[in-house]
């Protein structure tokens, strides 16, 4: 509680957190809507306002909601998306029969998707993320897509076909189900289609990965032999490459944890510093990088902020006793 | 650690703030103080979550309001005996048991548009071109022949009208549609 219970005006307040807003908005710091603490990382005059008090904060974090909710106005644009309102509850009953999940990661597929049926496309929409960036979009047809940090998509509906072409980075569906309107995700290699579920997709080079956590999903790939096709079913991982695919059985948890970035964390199991360090690496400015190849070996496990690279690293200094140099945006683990 | 807090409080408190605000206006005779006791229970709000986020938000906010209120009633001068009564008869539990209002994604983009319509012409102009066809400030100040500053500051009284805007309408939308069956009349003066 605080000392003093009469407020005061909240009007300066308001207009000062406004001020903020605009200007920060001119200098295109919220294009990519990142969080409050990263925003007092990139201008420090507005990390000094904002910690001043907290009517401060909950001021602009009050305005910010709302410049992040007029966003769906972008869809009058249009008429054909409508942004995920983040106030909407859905209802839980919906979000478990509708519950399945799949991740794709493709990379280093250059080409541009073509339409092979003729049929004159419609205007895609595009969305984007930038690194730390995630979004949240409803589509038209009632379908949620979580973009994660770095993801460029497109969308293209028609009244026979719902059309997702992932050209990078990592994207999560929660498709309405609507069985006479497939929903297709061109990813790279992988061709992924569903009549109504949920999954997550991400492209990273020449593999697109599919983690399925609920429902059934059918992955294509185009590969040397002219193109293969697997289902997969909740708990399942597939990877669609120029190779070929490959489904493993990895279990409901191993799913879970690939997702776990929807909630702003990550988490490890028995994992090569080295790859921690590079998944911590797309989504922050600030570079881990490691010194050598024993210190990348080291495997570590456990769940942490995605965005917090300086608290790992702290860890990484008082729990695995390694040393850790920091200069400007980078942070150099190594082995004592 | 803090960015928890933030995003807790983006996705559970600010969507309360059409309930939090009639509740406030329904208790407290001085209107033009509601947005000053709105800020305030958000800021007792925050700090009490950045001990430990509650289990049950719209339950902490709407006691929150309530201690705030009666804080507000021991160290004001003059007090309408309405108010006072009021909090004496209090049964908050019929405010908390609502339900969680719940707007489509269609519904959401008409309050938005009509709380965009409400904003004074230039402002509208600028807000639209800024966030319905995604230019940035300087390419809206370009494009109508004004200045960035000029822009900028549309932008910040835009942010501002609109976020007023759509507490308004929620006010509204949630009056006719649940007034009646709130028990919310006992306590109107």
């Amino acid at each position: 509680m605080s000392a003093d219970p009469r407020p005061k005006s909240s009007d300066a307040i308001e207009q000062a957190a406004a001020d903020w807003l605009a200007s920060l908005d001119r200098n295109g710091l919220l294009d990519s809507e990142p969080g409050v603490d990263e925003l007092c990382e990139r201008n420090d005059a507005f990390a000094v306002w904002l910690i001043e008090k907290t009517a401060n904060r909950i001021a602009f974090l009050r305005l910010y909601a709302v410049w992040q909710r007029s966003g769906r106005l972008a869809a009058l644009r249009s008429g054909q998306l409508i942004e995920h309102p983040s106030l909407v509850r859905r209802p839980f009953v919906q979000a478990l029969a509708t519950a399945a999940c799949v991740a794709v990661a493709v990379l280093g597929f250059g080409s541009l998707w073509v339409f092979g049926d003729g049929a004159e496309p419609p205007a895609p929409l595009r969305y984007h993320t930038d690194r730390g960036g995630m979004q949240t979009i409803t589509l038209e047809d009632g379908s949620v897509v979580t973009l994660n940090t770095e993801t460029s998509i497109t969308v293209a509906f028609t009244a026979e076909e719902r059309r997702v072409e992932l050209f990078s980075g990592e994207v999560f569906f929660d498709v309405a189900s609507a069985p006479e309107r497939p929903f297709r995700i061109e990813a790279g290699d992988g061709k992924i289609e569903v009549l109504g579920t949920s999954f997550g997709v991400e492209r990273r080079a020449s593999i697109v990965e599919v983690a399925v956590s609920e429902g059934t999903v059918w992955l294509n790939s185009s590969d040397v032999t002219g193109g293969s096709a697997s289902v997969l079913k909740a708990g399942m991982i597939g990877y669609a490459s120029p190779e070929g695919l490959i489904v493993e059985s990895s279990g409901l948890d191993a799913v879970d944890s690939r997702l776990l970035w929807r909630e702003g964390r990550l988490r490890f199991e028995e994992t090569p510093l080295r790859e921690v360090a590079k998944e911590f690496n797309r989504y922050n400015t600030k570079q881990l990088i490691i010194s050598d190849e024993v210190t990348g070996n080291i495997e570590i496990g456990g769940t942490f902020p995605l965005d917090n690279v300086d608290a790992f690293a702290r860890l990484a200094e008082n729990g695995l006793g390694l040393e850790a140099r920091r200069s400007g945006d980078r942070i150099m683990l190594a082995g004592n | 650690m803090t960015e928890t807090v933030d995003q807790w409080f983006m996705r559970e408190v600010l969507p309360l703030e059409t309930e939090l605000e009639r509740f406030l206006a329904r208790h407290w005779a001085n209107h033009s103080e509601v947005s000053d006791l709105r800020q305030e229970v958000y800021s007792r709000l925050y700090r009490s979550a950045a001990n430990g986020l509650p289990r049950n938000t719209r339950a902490l906010m709407y006691s929150t309001a309530r201690h705030l209120m009666i804080d507000m009633v021991r160290r004001k001068r003059v007090v309408s005996i309405d108010t006072v009564m009021d909090f004496e008869s209090w049964d908050v539990s019929s405010e908390e048991a609502g339900p969680f209002e719940t707007v489509s994604a269609r519904q959401e983009l008409t309050m938005l548009q009509s709380a965009l319509e409400t904003l004074p012409r230039r402002t509208r102009e600028i807000v639209y071109m800024r966030r319905v066809q995604g230019l940035s400030q300087r390419e809206t100040a370009r494009a109508l022949g004004v200045s960035e500053p000029t822009v900028e500051r549309h932008v910040s009284q835009g942010v501002r009208l609109l976020a007023d805007a759509l507490a308004s309408r929620g006010i509204q939308r949630g009056e006719q549609k649940k007034g009646r069956d709130r028990g919310g009349r006992r306590y109107e003066r």
